[in-house]
């Protein structure tokens, strides 16, 4: 097995006990990226090559002198008999929405193509100081805007490493991608309506999105402000709640970050989970969705087999004690995606008006006459369709003579959607939920260019994801088997408020119990084609 | 389910008030694709109006409550120099003299 595919766990294992040297670990992680990766992401990548489709295409800006340097760091403090940090010699990437100290940070957009940001984020800052290597900067949706990575300002754009032709998901689809193709084993992404978890499911990795709050969004470029948040994509549960260790806790430059101890997300994942609780929602196996062709609401029960991961996840977590309990409850689910159509926008139109061709980013070319031609003319040349159509719909649902109908209505079933939770994981209610089961997705990984365009459809992609959001309450992803083309099935674990140690304990029971099956052995083709 | 007919609650007029206030300018098909967008999310967003409200349910703006016990302290307002304000600077597209350069701006006067 080479470096690059063993889990973090064990690469700071073997780095602390000098079995290898951070050094070794960047050098393999830099030949993994030149084997499976192709040309990075740009402004310029113009239409897609034929050899295009080959490659993973996860990355943006690499970053290999920084990496290098950390790594030269660690292996001195290793020489020198100094604690290297709990991440020592983890190679890791960086969706690049997130302010890296002197590197490009693009959100995606053209309109931020030039910026290089003078400070760097929290969750970085900490993940580099707990010694970790960043390895560069990785492709999202623009401004993390969408489920599929298309978006993107920088091509070639994504592709999923278990099928060339199929989209990672997204927004954080360079960072699952990343952790898929061994680019990495872990990235920082974000997660605003299941832009974590989401492209974690079609990849075949973990992802988690915290309780909003848990993670400093300090350095985070904004897109919906009471719904992003900071967590991470990882090969593995363990792994997963190493990251959370790192990045969770407070920080004195985000006042939403929750004034919370952050335990050690590791030490109950060997804790039996006997007795725990874990729920299924009836209403998190069908999606409703207006139909494009015929503008009708639909209901659609979710595709077969990714009914049956669940089911065979949730005998799992009964083989290891868990008590599963049918037929939860949780009516507001599908007013997920409306109430999102409406905050999100409102969030995002509010954070982007701070794009004007004036301070930073990108300012037209053209000969203007004025100040307010300038921001027009930049702001028209700078955003592509999706910050467009999102600003245009946060301005009208605002509006004045609108805003009652739309904005305060949203935020109104905001409430009802947290009820639902409150409910389930509520200890002295009727259902004294631990966890809720479901699916990811409605979908596997579909193919690139299918959904693109139709902004109602890819919307759906959240659906079983955005409620947290909505809610704040934590989740995680986790790899349950594969659909019948192979494609990656990804099922989530919902908790109530600060509960990250109890789904990641529960996870790690699934992957225990899991262990032996078929699927676990699967690796990614572009691996098995690239392995000497 | 219901049967639903294409919103165009967004018509041109009210779509181009917005493109003024968003300062946006776009191309006559990039309105069109937009425009149409913006209707077919309206259609979706349209059936908040199904639930039952009372006006006791209120509203949320976090998901999380923020109670006393894990809303951080506010720290000290303290001045701090930035450590590298040339960085900053670097940023702008058109800097003269470090003062950041912008066209003419028009004069309003204010009712």
């Amino acid at each position: 097995m080479e470096i690059t595919d063993l889990p973090a766990h064990t690469i700071a294992y073997l780095v602390r006990r000098r079995e290898i040297s951070a050094m070794n670990v960047f050098e393999a992680a830099q030949e993994r990226i030149v084997k499976v990766d192709g040309r990075p992401g740009s402004l310029e990548g113009g239409e897609s090559l034929p050899e295009d489709g080959e490659k993973v295409h996860a990355f943006i800006t690499r970053t290999p002198d920084r990496a290098r340097a950390q790594a030269e760091e660690v292996d001195r403090k290793i020489s020198q008999g100094e604690d290297p940090g709990p991440l020592a010699g983890v190679p890791f990437t960086v969706k690049d929405i997130y302010c890296v100290q002197g590197t490009p940070s693009t959100a995606g957009s053209r309109i931020l193509g030039n910026f290089v940001a003078p400070y760097t984020a929290t969750p970085v800052s900490r993940m580099e100081s707990a010694g970790g290597l960043m390895l560069g900067k990785v492709n999202l949706d623009e401004f993390a805007y969408g489920s599929s990575n298309e978006s993107s300002a920088f091509n070639p754009t994504p592709r999923n490493p278990w099928n060339l032709d199929r989209v990672t998901g997204g927004s954080s689809g360079g960072s699952a991608a990343a952790v898929a193709s061994g680019q990495g084993v872990l990235s920082l992404g974000t997660d605003t309506a299941g832009s974590i978890r989401q492209p974690a499911a079609f990849c075949g990795v973990v992802g988690m999105k915290p309780t909003y709050g848990r993670v400093s969004r300090y350095g985070l470029i904004a897109f919906g402000s009471s719904l992003d948040c900071p967590g991470p994509v990882a090969a593995n549960v363990t792994d997963a709640a190493l990251m959370l260790n790192s990045i969770a806790g407070v920080d004195m430059h985000d006042g939403t970050a929750a004034n919370l101890d952050v335990p050690d997300y590791t030490k109950d994942l060997k804790k039996d989970i006997r007795g725990m609780r874990i729920g299924l929602s009836p209403d998190y196996f069908r999606i409703i969705y207006i139909d494009p062709e015929t503008d009708e609401l639909d209901e659609q029960a979710i595709p077969a087999e990714i009914e049956s991961a669940v089911l065979s996840t949730a005998g799992f977590l009964a083989q290891m004690g868990a008590d599963i309990v049918e037929d939860i409850p949780m009516p507001h689910t599908r007013y997920g995606v409306p109430v999102y159509f409406v905050i999100s926008r409102v969030e995002a139109a509010s954070n982007l008006h701070r794009y004007d061709g004036v301070k930073y980013g990108y300012r037209t070319t053209d000969r203007v006459a004025d100040l307010p031609e300038l921001y027009r003319k930049s702001r028209a040349e700078g955003f592509g369709l999706q910050p467009k159509l999102r600003i245009l719909m946060g301005m009208y649902v605002s509006a004045a003579q609108y805003s009652e109908q739309y904005y305060n209505r949203a935020m109104s079933v905001r409430t009802l959607i947290r009820q639902d939770f409150e409910q389930v994981f509520d200890m002295q209610g009727k259902h004294r939920l631990d966890a809720l089961l479901t699916p990811t997705t409605p979908t596997t990984a579909f193919p690139i260019g299918d959904v693109y365009g139709d902004s109602v459809l890819m919307q759906y992609a959240d659906q079983l994801t955005v409620p947290a959001n909505i809610a704040g309450v934590p989740g995680i992803s986790l790899p349950a088997g594969f659909d019948g083309e192979g494609l990656p099935i990804g099922v989530q674990l919902l908790g109530p408020d600060f509960s990250e140690s109890r789904l990641l304990q529960v996870g790690r029971a699934f992957e225990l119990a899991s262990e032996g099956e078929q699927w676990r052995k699967q690796r990614p083709p572009i691996l098995a084609s690239s392995s000497p | 389910m219901s049967k639903k007919k294409k919103s165009q609650a967004i018509t041109e007029d009210i779509f181009n008030h917005l493109v003024g206030l968003a300062s946006l300018e776009l191309s006559l098909e990039e309105a069109e694709y937009l425009r149409q967008e913006l209707n077919n999310q309206l259609m979706a967003i349209d059936e908040l109006e199904a639930i039952p409200l009372d006006d006791e349910t209120p509203v949320t703006t976090h998901g999380v409550p923020y109670t006393a016990q894990i809303t951080p302290a506010a720290r000290e307002d303290q001045w701090e120099a930035c450590p590298n304000p040339e960085d900053i600077l670097a940023q702008a597209p058109e800097v003269k003299d470090r003062y950041v350069v912008v066209p003419d701006i028009p004069h309003t006067d204010l009712d």
